[in-house]
């Protein structure tokens, strides 16, 4: 058997492990935990399904009896231009998390692996950034977008959150714990700084960049503060304060439609996890130094 | 032709040195193993050969010329890393062909050095495969061909085999010096193993502490050491040393150790304390009674093709422990009482103080 049909039938096993019993009951633990986070969804999409009259019966129930769709029909016919706020939200979550990731991970790799003076100062004022409350520079920004005549467009929601003390911390803890060799040898290779963070160090950074994905992904995607403050424009305006705009119009009695636009919201975080994960997994998988 | 000079090179971490004042001339071609303890300095020095730190003192030149500031590419040297450092998200065509893409060599070059090196290492069916899908064995043959590759002036290895287990170390180390004999490329090795640095080396530096120690040949070395710390650290078991006191005998100078009297190799100050050194294959065993020394027999390792002795000497409140080597199958009893026996000349005598060999 090669080495390679041997690492397959290796990765076969683990994944098809027998259940180890001994476990049963962090197990049953560990499931009664999921099913309780799983219930507000549950709840939130059967919601959806069912008419107006139905939404507020107790007991609650959390399985839909029929596929009734006619609460989405009603968010994409409603006055809001839903749709519109859709993609911005995904523009503005997508654009801050490339920018977030590709701004962190170079600051990383200076942090990390470069010596120049000044640099643990540096990183120390960074760190300072961690300190200070996200809602006390709310105001000094909103001066600034206006100054700049960014308000009422995705920029002001885009470049506020381009780059993060707590990501660039995050990259930089974990190339600390990674092995030079790597950089070095590439150094010895002949291989320019540029090249040694494109081709060597960034495709290490498979899972703290995964990781990294998700939480500001779905940080901006959540976003209630900044899209509320900096824009008043539907054409402009992200998902969460569109939603509000939503209850606002329909009133708390269509709650099933606000459920259907919850669940259409809640979508692309589902879809980035399950995309992210399996990144992880196989970042994980593909480690090359020895030890 | 690459040689290699050092030049009164130090270095320090902050306000901490760690290397004071380092000198070597290395030959074109020579194989030298920088050998020494955990943190004796010998793998800072090879990262200020290759580049990696920067030098705080000295100068370093290869072929003449000054090199401090230079580029490993423009020193022209490769380094085989002890983790070997293989690029996990390449192939192992990548990981050789990642240097001379540096270089910015034509793509049809490339692939004829990559298909050569694979070829002197027998590793061309590895080509398309991830180090994570290599053995230990595979990965150091792939990180060597990815140091020849690039045909650098200078080879340095990084204790190159110590992820390896016995068997494979033994066969890799006999490819290495092969390499190196077929390429003829100035070497410098660095490792903690001294049976490595004996078998490998045309020339074995001892480091400790920052400082070389000594420098030789191998047998150089084992032969005349210049003080205790390069007697004790080469050889296998190690030296036995003794506190002695110089004393005269009718068949000569000698010295009293616990156990008895062994005979020195050269006149010394009588009642001078002494440290002596006997290598561990340089004692013989003989009957007790008449013999000049005795020792007690703790316990005996056999080994098939020789039996390794440890025993106790002097008095039984607080005894020195010493090794013997004997060749063959020797059965002793526990606590037996054996003679020992020794040549003056295979007695070697450092000064009790500062370890430095008397001359003889």
């Amino acid at each position: 058997m090669s080495l390679a049909q041997a690492s397959v039938t290796a990765r076969v096993h683990s994944a098809t492990r027998v259940i180890d019993w001994r476990n049963l009951p962090v197990m049953i633990v560990l499931g009664i935990g999921a099913i309780f986070m799983l219930l507000p969804f549950l709840w939130m999409f059967a919601t959806s399904m069912r008419p107006a009259s139905e939404a507020y019966q107790l007991p609650p129930s959390f399985l839909p009896t029929r596929l009734n769709f006619d609460a989405y029909a009603a968010v994409l016919d409603s006055p809001l231009p839903f749709l519109r706020m859709y993609l911005n939200s995904f523009i503005v979550a997508a654009a801050t998390t490339i920018g977030v990731v590709v701004s962190s991970a170079m600051a990383a790799f200076a942090f990390s692996r470069l010596r120049f003076p000044g640099s643990s100062l540096l990183f120390g004022l960074l760190l300072v950034g961690l300190m200070v409350p996200h809602a006390l520079v709310v105001i000094p920004l909103f001066y600034g977008m206006a100054a700049a005549g960014l308000l009422d467009s995705l920029w002001s929601l885009i470049l506020p959150g381009l780059a993060s003390p707590l990501a660039i911390f995050m990259m930089r803890q974990f190339m600390e714990g990674q092995p030079r060799e790597y950089e070095e040898a590439a150094f010895i290779d002949g291989a320019s700084y540029w090249t040694i963070f494109w081709r060597i160090s960034l495709p290490q950074m498979g899972p703290p960049i995964a990781a990294l994905s998700i939480i500001v992904f779905t940080s901006s995607w959540n976003n209630f503060l900044l899209p509320l403050i900096f824009v008043r424009k539907f054409e402009v305006m992200t998902l969460p304060v569109g939603l509000l705009g939503l209850s606002d119009s329909f009133g708390a009695l269509s709650l099933s439609v606000i459920m259907a636009a919850v669940t259409m919201c809640v979508l692309p975080l589902l879809v980035v996890f399950l995309v992210a994960q399996r990144f992880i997994v196989e970042s994980i998988a593909s480690t090359g130094i020895k030890r | 032709m690459a040689t290699l000079a050092l030049r009164d090179i130090r270095k320090s971490f902050g306000k901490h040195e760690v290397i004071h004042g380092v000198s070597l001339d290395v030959k074109d071609g020579e194989f030298v193993v920088f050998v020494g303890p955990s943190g004796c300095g010998k793998s800072t020095m090879l990262r200020m050969i290759a580049g990696l730190e920067t030098i705080t003192e000295g100068q370093l030149l290869i072929d003449g010329a000054v090199m401090n500031e230079e580029t490993p590419t423009r020193r022209g040297i490769a380094m085989v890393f002890q983790s070997y450092a293989l690029y996990p998200n390449m192939t192992v065509y990548q990981n050789m062909a990642f240097g001379l893409e540096q270089a910015r060599l034509p793509k049809a070059e490339i692939r004829e050095l990559v298909l050569e090196a694979a070829e002197t290492l027998k590793i061309e069916p590895l080509l398309q495969r991830r180090p994570g899908q290599l053995s230990g064995g595979q990965s150091q043959r792939v990180a060597i061909g990815r140091s020849i590759v690039r045909n650098p002036r200078i080879f340095l290895f990084d204790e190159p085999l110590s992820n390896l287990d016995a068997e494979l170390r033994v066969h890799m180390r006999v490819e290495i010096a092969n390499l190196h004999k077929r390429m003829g490329r100035t070497t410098i090795y660095v490792t903690h193993d001294q049976v490595e640095a004996m078998t490998l080396a045309d020339t074995i530096v001892v480091f400790n502490e920052g400082r070389i120690e000594q420098l030789g040949t191998p047998l150089d070395l084992y032969n005349k050491p210049a003080n205790r710390f390069v007697a004790g650290f080469l050889g296998s078991p190690r030296m036995n040393f003794l506190q002695g006191r110089v004393a005269e005998a009718a068949s000569g100078p000698c010295v009293e150790v616990p156990g008895g009297v062994l005979p020195l190799p050269q006149p010394a100050r009588q009642g001078e304390a002494i440290e002596i050194g006997i290598r561990p294959e340089h004692l013989e065993v003989v009957a007790p009674e008449g013999a000049a020394a005795r020792a007690r027999v703790q316990f005996t390792e056999q080994l098939g093709g020789e039996t390794f002795l440890y025993c106790d000497v002097g008095e039984a409140a607080e005894p020195a422990r010493i090794v013997i080597k004997r060749q063959g199958q020797q059965r002793f009893g526990d606590n037996e009482v054996i003679g020992l026996a020794i040549g003056a000349s295979d007695v070697y005598c450092f000064d009790s103080k500062t370890g430095a060999a008397l001359a003889a």
